[in-house]
């Protein structure tokens, strides 16, 4: 589904990512984990689309197509979806309002019918009750005064109704307690499935106890170093990222 | 020094030209004030980047653009009328190039309240119009009111009677014919009598695309405990030029009510002056504005806390596209007797081009030792962690910047109290971002 291909993006003339090799198929969930400053962050902007990153050299490919130069409303249209380390307050726009805004922008993209707005309540009123959100956070403006955990439930329902075929977690568990980590993770395990897949980049490993990943990559200093299954994670856990920090690209 | 086809000169000129048919010219009185006000703009001139209040709007755009003498021909009327609200929920009063049509009015009126037309009321010479009601307490910082003065040739004078609650909005409708090069000097005064509350309206719009110059003065008296809610839609051609100058003043327990939407007009300038002389009046100055290519808006305000427990709030925000200018002034003077004194003004921009500017001049003069007050003008380009946020959603980049600019202004309508009003307001906003392509360089 995702074949990244050697891979090179800079930020401000820097160069961040410097070969970059990845496949992911769908069903499957991997884990990129790195030290600080590896340019995790860096390759989940990349594959959405920011305008500030910019790839010299290689390709992503998604479904056979090269993306690398589309727009990030576009890389959504095909199915990409990035969930925030930080997610963005938007004053005065409710999660209502930006939901419906989006799935009905991604259809069009699709070329498919856009939804109608009881088509739309009746699908929105099914996803909070599947993840067991409460209504009234619909009528809230996006992020708006949320809570870490509050945040990252919101990307949960909108990863519910856009429906990705990827989404790239990036950090997803920043600034939440354990609690809030476990039902955020408790939503993502409940939208896998056999045609989409998740890659979740993280510092820590303890997310993973909760999102189990099929594969486990290493990124330091731009490059993946080492790629392994899940036992991997627990083998940084323990170690820590010193063996990788000291390479240079 | 090259003579620009609207200096002050062609303006006296105007009025000479003029002053034998102005409406009220067999009364001694009023050719006096007239007479005086034309002798004052003439010591005064246009104002120009010197003048204080007019620091950042330029008048010279005006000044190279002829303008004929002021007429007092009857209106016609051609097209279809544009109205803001269905005639179940409002009464309409039409202005056409200034001139206010007895026949494209509505003719009945809501109980409690008489309108009369200036130009009538100056030509019957019967009314308890005065130099004392036409004159204004700062005569000498607004030459454009001393003008207004000497050219007058019609407007509304406005009574609604104490104790009247009107369920009816009264609009009023200042309609550009498209008759080319016109000025028109339209003085209104507008009085609420005490514990009554009624909403009014304005709405500029025109028929043509071509250039004319509006310069209004309006005088408003809100008596004791009642409320007047006075909105504006500057919907204007953008090669209009338009001038207001607003002196309201509250009474006991009273609330002036303002909003302001401005998407009009190559230059729009509204000064609005309240004077809070009586205890627990109190005045909201709202407004959204919306400029691009060469527009200009201004909006200068000023409050005169006068006596102990006034209020006054004050929101504005605008948005600037394309080489848009905006202006805000406001100032809040606290007076030495007025204490608890709350006084509160933001004023926040959006620029989404690189050459729209935008200048801001808030000023608090505090004379009291026991008031709340509180200012804060911010100004900024879009925030692009929200829009990259959108568009990795699926919301192109002209939804998402729509989206968040929208949500920035609806937010300073959020102070409108009536929801058909908010309704409309809210769509004004959609539609402007709908026809004003995003120019982001």
């Amino acid at each position: 589904m995702l074949e990244i291909k050697n891979l090179h993006a800079e930020v401000d003339g820097k160069s961040i990512l410097q070969g970059i090799d990845l496949n992911i198929n769908k069903g499957e969930v991997h884990a990129i984990m790195g030290p600080n400053g590896s340019g995790k962050s860096t390759l989940a902007n990349v594959l959405a689309g920011r305008d500030d990153y910019e790839v010299t050299e290689g390709g992503i490919f998604f479904d056979g197509k090269d993306i690398s130069e589309l727009e990030p409303e576009e890389r959504a249209g095909e199915g990409i979806f990035l969930a925030f380390q930080y997610p963005v307050e938007i004053p005065g726009v409710t999660n209502t309002t930006f939901l419906k805004e989006a799935l009905n922008a991604q259809r069009r993209y699709r070329g498919e019918e856009e939804l109608d707005g009881m088509e739309f309540v009746k699908m929105i009123r099914g996803k909070t009750k599947e993840l067991g959100i409460k209504d009234d956070m619909l009528k809230r403006a996006v992020n708006v005064g949320f809570s870490g955990g509050e945040k990252k439930r919101n990307d949960i329902l909108q990863m519910a109704v856009l429906n990705p075929k990827l989404a790239v977690l990036d950090e997803t568990d920043s600034g939440l307690d354990i609690d809030a980590l476990k039902v955020v993770a408790e939503g993502v395990n409940k939208l896998r499935a056999e045609n989409n897949a998740i890659l979740v980049i993280t510092h820590y490993q303890r997310l993973l106890n909760y999102i189990v990943p099929d594969q486990v990559h290493v990124l330091a200093n731009g490059k993946i170093r080492r790629s392994g299954g899940k036992e991997l994670a627990l083998e940084l856990e323990e170690k820590g990222y010193a063996d990788y920090s000291g390479e240079a690209a | 020094m090259v003579t620009l086809p609207s200096d002050k000169e062609a303006f006296i000129a105007h009025y000479d030209q003029s002053k034998d048919r102005l409406p009220g010219n067999n009364l001694a009185w009023l050719n006096e004030i007239r007479a005086k006000n034309i002798a004052l703009f003439n010591d005064i001139g246009l104002p120009t980047a010197k003048t204080e209040l007019w620091k950042f709007t330029s008048l010279n755009p005006l000044k190279k653009q002829a303008f004929s003498a002021p007429e007092t021909s009857e209106p016609a009327a051609n097209d279809e009328l544009p109205r803001l609200m269905d005639s179940a929920s409002s009464v309409r009063l039409v202005f056409i190039d200034g001139n206010y049509s007895d026949a494209l009015s509505d003719s009945t009126l809501p109980t409690g309240v008489t309108m009369e037309s200036l130009a009538a009321v100056l030509d019957n010479g019967n009314s308890d119009l005065n130099q004392e009601r036409l004159s204004r307490p700062r005569a000498e910082e607004q030459p454009l009111v001393a003008l207004n003065t000497a050219l007058m040739a019609d407007g509304y004078i406005l009574s609604i009677s104490k104790d009247v609650s009107l369920e009816k909005t009264i609009e009023i409708l200042h309609l550009g014919s498209g008759k080319a090069e016109s000025t028109h000097h339209t003085r209104n005064i507008i009085s609420v009598g005490s514990s009554s509350k009624a909403t009014i309206i304005e709405h500029n719009a025109d028929h043509g695309e071509n250039a004319y110059f509006s310069n209004a003065a309006t005088d408003i008296s809100v008596n004791e405990n009642a409320t007047l809610h006075h909105y504006r839609v500057q919907a204007s051609n953008k090669s209009a030029f338009l001038v207001s100058s607003t002196e309201v003043e509250v009474g006991k327990g009273a609330t002036y009510d303002s909003f302001l939407l401005n998407t009009g007009a190559r230059l729009a300038r509204s000064e609005i002056n309240v004077s809070l002389a009586a205890e627990n009046s109190a005045c909201h100055l709202n407004g959204t504005y919306m400029g691009t290519d060469d527009q200009h808006c201004d909006i200068t305000t000023r409050v005169d806390h006068k006596t102990p427990h006034t209020t006054c709030d004050e929101v504005i925000k605008g948005v600037l596209a394309g080489r848009a200018r905006g202006v805000f002034q406001g100032k809040i003077i606290v007076h030495e007797q007025a204490q608890k004194t709350v006084g509160n003004q933001s004023h926040r921009a959006m620029l989404l081009s690189d050459r729209a500017e935008v200048d801001v001049k808030p000023e608090l003069e505090i004379f009291a030792d026991d008031v709340i007050c509180s200012h804060g003008c911010t100004s900024g380009q879009i925030d692009e962690d929200a829009l990259f946020y959108l568009r990795s959603r699926g919301l192109s980049q002209e939804q998402a910047q729509s989206l968040l600019v929208n949500a920035f202004l609806a937010d300073a309508v959020e102070a409108v109290q009536n929801e058909d009003l908010k309704d409309l307001f809210l769509v004004r906003i959609s539609d402007w971002l709908e026809n004003n392509p995003n120019k982001p360089a």
